[in-house]
């Protein structure tokens, strides 16, 4: 994956990296993966406890990789200050665009269930030009509407705070749909996928988020629509291939989906580290 | 802010309208079935085509499902039976299916939501056979899977039904969620 940088110094924005945010983001993943490996050891006392029950545990499972980051992020940021409120604010905003833009426009206007499987051509051109540009058009608008403007956002690495956190609540607002359509949920693979989108949105928030940064902090502001347009690629190729890894024949494979997930927050991370260092 | 925002709002529309095209040249247009005797409405791929001499009030195959036997959406509709409950429809055709099915068994049952309204799947697998007509040939017989949404709309028991070899019923399963999801009772 290939980033661009900063092509002239700002007069503001020039700071160290902020060590924090790569910590939180490095945390997140290995407490995630580890909360999939603790899910599989309780999911047996989770199955099957009742349908009442069954979607609290669903609840459960879907808030809990939000509430891990945001924690993280606070533990992590007390040392170099980021507003709680406005990271809050744009997850909300995440959240509410997800079950407000993303579910309905891609469910009852372009009906993706018709397309999603019907071969391999819709279903990698409707993941990203549908799924991928609708996403990521809802986390561009909670950090653009809420933070953007703010005197808080001040450095590239702030874009990358609140893309991810953008991410990190559209994914919850997915998780949470998908908790509870059905009539019932087995929280070991539950817990595995809903992992792998919390960890798959905030990785392409966070790329977002940081080409916003650049667009903000280094007065460019074509880096926005280059920012989105390379999301939504990633996010699209990424909803293709996780169904491709996860399905085959009669088998699902949640655990290749999490590898996947894992890889490839991992990789924006490592990518996005060594722009910001790059930039230092 | 207009060459911020401008261009983020030029490139979703142009993704947009470039997915909803494409897509619609790809595969992806469905064909509405309509009940004109009853509520039933839904759709299905257009590619799909329809079995003639049926007796079902709709059957419909895959022809590029890629199995030996042919992913097959039936929908059939009856009369109610007083005081009969949705797990004694949904029992009433496990039996019929187990008189006509070789190998049938019922995986499981469960209740679901179809059109707005109660309903119950029952997920079967049976053995079919790809070359019933002949009594050599070199094609094993074929694990099928299927599923069975039974619901009332007054006195009237719709069944719809969708059957695909096992090898292929995990990408047919998810066109039939996609079926379901397009359902008006």
């Amino acid at each position: 994956m290939s980033l661009p940088g900063p092509t002239s110094v700002p007069d503001r924005g020039a700071s160290l990296p902020r060590r924090s945010i790569w910590i939180a983001q490095t945390l997140t993943i290995a407490g995630l993966v580890a909360y999939v490996v603790l899910l599989q050891a309780l999911a047996p006392a989770l199955q099957e406890p009742g349908r009442r029950a069954g979607v609290a545990v669903g609840l459960g499972l879907a808030l809990v990789p939000a509430a891990l980051w945001l924690i993280l992020f606070y533990v992590q940021d007390a040392r170099e200050p980021e507003p709680l409120g406005y990271v809050l604010r744009v997850a909300l905003a995440g959240a509410v665009l997800g079950g407000a833009v993303v579910l309905p426009i891609v469910e009852r206007v372009f009906g993706s269930a018709a397309w999603i499987n019907a071969g391999p051509l819709s279903s990698l051109l409707g993941s990203i030009l549908i799924i991928g540009a609708l996403q990521e058009f809802c986390v561009y608008l909670a950090v653009r509407f809420t933070v953007y403007e703010s005197d808080e956002f001040d450095e590239v690495a702030d874009g990358v705070t609140y893309g991810t956190a953008a991410g990190i609540g559209l994914a919850a607002m997915l998780n949470l749909w998908f908790v509870t359509a059905g009539p019932s949920i087995n929280p070991g693979p539950a817990a595995i996928r809903i992992v792998v989108f919390a960890l798959g949105h905030s990785a392409f928030g966070g790329v977002l988020g940081y080409f916003l940064g650049l667009a903000k902090i280094y007065r460019r502001p074509e880096r926005a629509v280059q920012g989105f347009v390379l999301a939504a690629v990633l996010n699209g190729l990424f909803t293709y291939f996780l169904r491709e890894v996860t399905q085959s024949g009669l088998t699902y494979k949640p655990w290749n989906g999490l590898v996947l997930a894992a890889a490839v927050a991992i990789a924006v991370t490592v990518v996005l580290v060594r722009r910001e260092h790059a930039k230092a | 802010m207009r060459r911020l925002d401008l261009p983020v709002w030029v490139a979703l529309v142009v993704m947009l309208a470039a997915g909803w095209s494409l897509l619609r040249t790809t595969g992806a247009r469905t064909v509405e079935f309509a009940d004109t005797q009853g509520s039933l409405r839904l759709r299905y791929p257009a590619g799909w085509l329809r079995v003639p001499g049926s007796n079902a009030l709709l059957e419909v195959q895959d022809p590029l499902s890629g199995a030996p036997v042919a992913t097959t959406l039936l929908a059939h509709r009856g009369p109610k039976a007083a005081d009969q409950s949705l797990d004694q429809a949904a029992r009433e055709g496990a039996f019929d299916h187990s008189q006509q099915l070789p190998m049938y068994r019922v995986l499981r049952q469960r209740p679901m939501r179809l059109g707005g309204r109660d309903a119950v799947a029952v997920d079967y697998a049976y053995i079919a056979d790809p070359h019933e007509s002949v009594l050599t040939a070199e094609r094993l017989p074929v694990v099928m899977r299927g599923t069975e949404v039974v619901v009332f709309v007054d006195q009237t028991v719709y069944r719809i039904d969708l059957r695909a070899a096992a090898a292929v019923s995990d990408r047919a399963r998810a066109q039939f969620e996609g079926i379901l999801r397009e359902v008006h009772l």
